[in-house]
């Protein structure tokens, strides 16, 4: 059982700094963001920054706890936007890296530093089809084996790609035609 | 000799691959994988030596569906992913959002106590779901009854609160939304704890000689893998490492309620039981608290933020008064606008860290919002820690993750 948490032992800019002195010439931007230190690195440090984040003692970012992306189409040859979340619990701390990779690209994977990048991956990859370099085990998760396409994508529809454009029509009336249902005015009709 | 997993479930539910190894598919619809989730596992005799789950039978693609949705709409989708704990999801989801809006200082205090509480109470329905469902995969089947009969209390009181028992889409930004809880609530309230009690299922498997000999020294998860695999919530403190968000980052109401952390360091099946069934004693504890706070509240105390460009006029008024219903029709129209940026606010929901990442282009609906579900992340350990007992810890040991497979799918 236990009473107290650990207070964190450094602040959001603190981490910040520290995170920009370990990722050196591949950091390119680095903030607090509502509370949270948000750091913006090039996507091939994303592997070795991972791992110095982990082993440094400072920090101590023991869990990747989310990894996900954020389409971008306008941003030619940068679209997908990375966002490894990563906490430390023994020092209580949060972190936020983001990279940039463009359509067709590829990054480090990061499950052989934490393995909960297996399954974290494999779902960027599957809604998203970014490839994963070094990956162990990269097939689709959610969706299956074989589908086309990647469902998170701004330009992929909602409703499927499949889906027939007139189907939002009031079809009450199935393949009918409701004017099918008015008798024609007989030509005499009016002028009597 | 390695087997393309992938494929093996075409030529039926086993395939011999040589001598002594098998493959067996076990679900979709195995009543132990607590859902939809296929896991195809490789024998040798009764032993385990490989275990790929196979899921996504249930999705529905929320992420993609919020991003259609105002964020009012996106409220609804919440609670259909932990169908067990649905107000912890909407939680969750409202306080992602006031994150991104940077108004957490200005949800009144009456709101942080009804959320921590209905945040409380579904972790214990979503416990009780659990302990039934994990007892019965064991082979205790009384569990199941008593444990569904106390759940049936909390999803009554979920009803006189907003009107639902599962899907609760309870609460809004900036508070309890419209509809407060009605006055008998807290009374109601009192009234369940003073009746329920845990003492039953405790005596009924704790001590229980068969349960502890199925689940003592199986699936255990050592600290070190549990970290590196992400596991959060009760599955990471059964594992030895005292972690809980409640604590660590108090949110809502958790900063002025007395409660303690289960943490058991064995990391074996029953190590996680223990420390679920002591988090339902501290989650009675806690909803004790909050409605004395509740009580000590002066009768008009607001449940709601005073921000009219984000909380609904009273309903009441809407018809007789211009302003209000001026004030109604943009909110339904274009509904809350947080500025550009992004938020990411995690929540320990029953099964982990529940977590809402979004990113807001300043318009009405979100341009991307991400589920960390808590279900999804713990499953990966399956790989590993069936890996090495017999089929029967298999079962034992998807339940002691608890997953919910409308979580892992979305």
């Amino acid at each position: 059982m236990i009473e107290t948490a650990p207070t964190p032992t450094i602040d959001a800019a603190g981490i910040v700094s520290r995170v920009r002195e370990l990722a050196g010439d591949a950091c390119e931007g680095g903030r607090v963001v509502r509370g949270d230190p948000v750091v913006e690195i090039s996507s091939d440090a994303v592997q070795p920054l991972a791992q110095a984040l982990r082993d440094d003692d400072a920090l101590r970012f023991e869990q990747l706890i989310d990894v996900t992306a954020v389409h971008w189409p306008a941003d030619v040859g940068r679209e997908f936007e990375l966002v490894y979340q990563y906490r430390s619990l023994s020092n209580n701390l949060f972190l936020r890296v983001k990279t940039r990779v463009g359509d067709g690209g590829s990054v480090t994977t990061l499950a052989h530093t934490y393995q909960s990048g297996r399954w974290l991956e494999r779902e960027v990859h599957d809604l998203f089809g970014v490839r994963f370099e070094g990956h162990p085990d990269l097939r689709r998760v959610l969706l299956p084996d074989g589908y086309e396409g990647h469902p998170l994508r701004k330009d992929y529809p909602v409703e499927g790609p499949t889906f027939p454009e007139d189907a939002h029509r009031n079809d009450l009336f199935g393949h009918l035609d409701p004017d099918d249902f008015w008798d024609e005015p007989e030509s005499g009709a009016s002028g009597s | 000799m390695s087997v393309e997993t992938g494929t093996a479930s075409m030529f039926g539910d086993v395939e011999q691959v040589s001598e002594n190894q098998m493959v067996l598919n076990m679900g979709p619809q195995h009543p132990s994988t607590h859902g939809v989730m296929r896991l195809l596992i490789e024998v040798d005799g009764e032993t385990v030596t490989k275990c790929t789950p196979d899921v996504g039978f249930l999705h529905r693609g929320v992420e993609k569906l919020i991003e259609t949705h105002d964020y009012r709409g996106g409220i609804t989708l919440t609670d259909r992913m932990d169908y067990t704990a649905g107000p912890s999801n909407n939680m969750g989801y409202l306080m992602a959002i006031e994150k991104l809006m940077g108004m957490e200082d200005e949800i009144p205090l009456r709101a942080k106590l009804i959320r921590t509480a209905v945040a409380e109470l579904s972790r214990l329905a979503s416990h009780h779901i659990w302990i039934g469902t994990h007892a019965l995969d064991i082979g205790a089947m009384s569990a199941f009854l008593w444990s569904l009969r106390e759940r049936e209390k909390i999803l009554y009181l979920f009803e006189q609160a907003c009107g639902a028992r599962l899907t609760t889409s309870f609460m809004r930004v900036g508070g309890t939304g419209p509809h407060d809880v009605p006055e008998s609530w807290v009374e109601n309230v009192d009234a369940f704890l003073d009746s329920y009690t845990l003492d039953e299922l405790n005596s009924l498997l704790t001590g229980n000689e068969i349960f502890q000999s199925r689940t003592r020294g199986v699936g255990v998860i050592p600290a070190e893998q549990a970290l590196s695999y992400g596991l959060t919530g009760p599955s990471l403190r059964g594992s030895g490492v005292d972690w809980d968000l409640r604590k660590a980052r108090p949110y809502a109401a958790y900063d002025m309620i007395d409660f303690e952390i289960p943490v058991f360091p064995e990391g074996d099946v029953y190590a996680r039981y223990l420390v679920r069934l002591n988090e339902m004693y501290q989650a009675t504890r806690i909803v004790r608290q909050c409605m004395e706070h509740l009580r000590d509240l002066p009768a008009d105390a607001p449940s709601n933020a005073d921000r009219p460009d984000l909380v609904p006029p009273d309903v009441g008024r809407v018809p007789f008064d211009m302003e209000a219903m001026i004030n109604h029709f943009k909110l339904v129209m274009h509904g809350v606008q947080p500025p550009q940026g992004e938020a990411y606010f995690g929540i320990e929901g029953p099964k982990g860290e529940l977590g809402y990442y979004f990113v807001s282009d300043g318009s009405g609906m979100p341009y991307r919002c991400h589920v960390r579900s808590p279900s999804f992340v713990n499953l990966g350990i399956m790989e590993d820690a069936a890996v090495g007992g017999l089929i029967a810890d298999t079962v034992a040991l998807i339940g002691s993750i608890d997953i919910v497979l409308g979580e892992v799918d979305r």
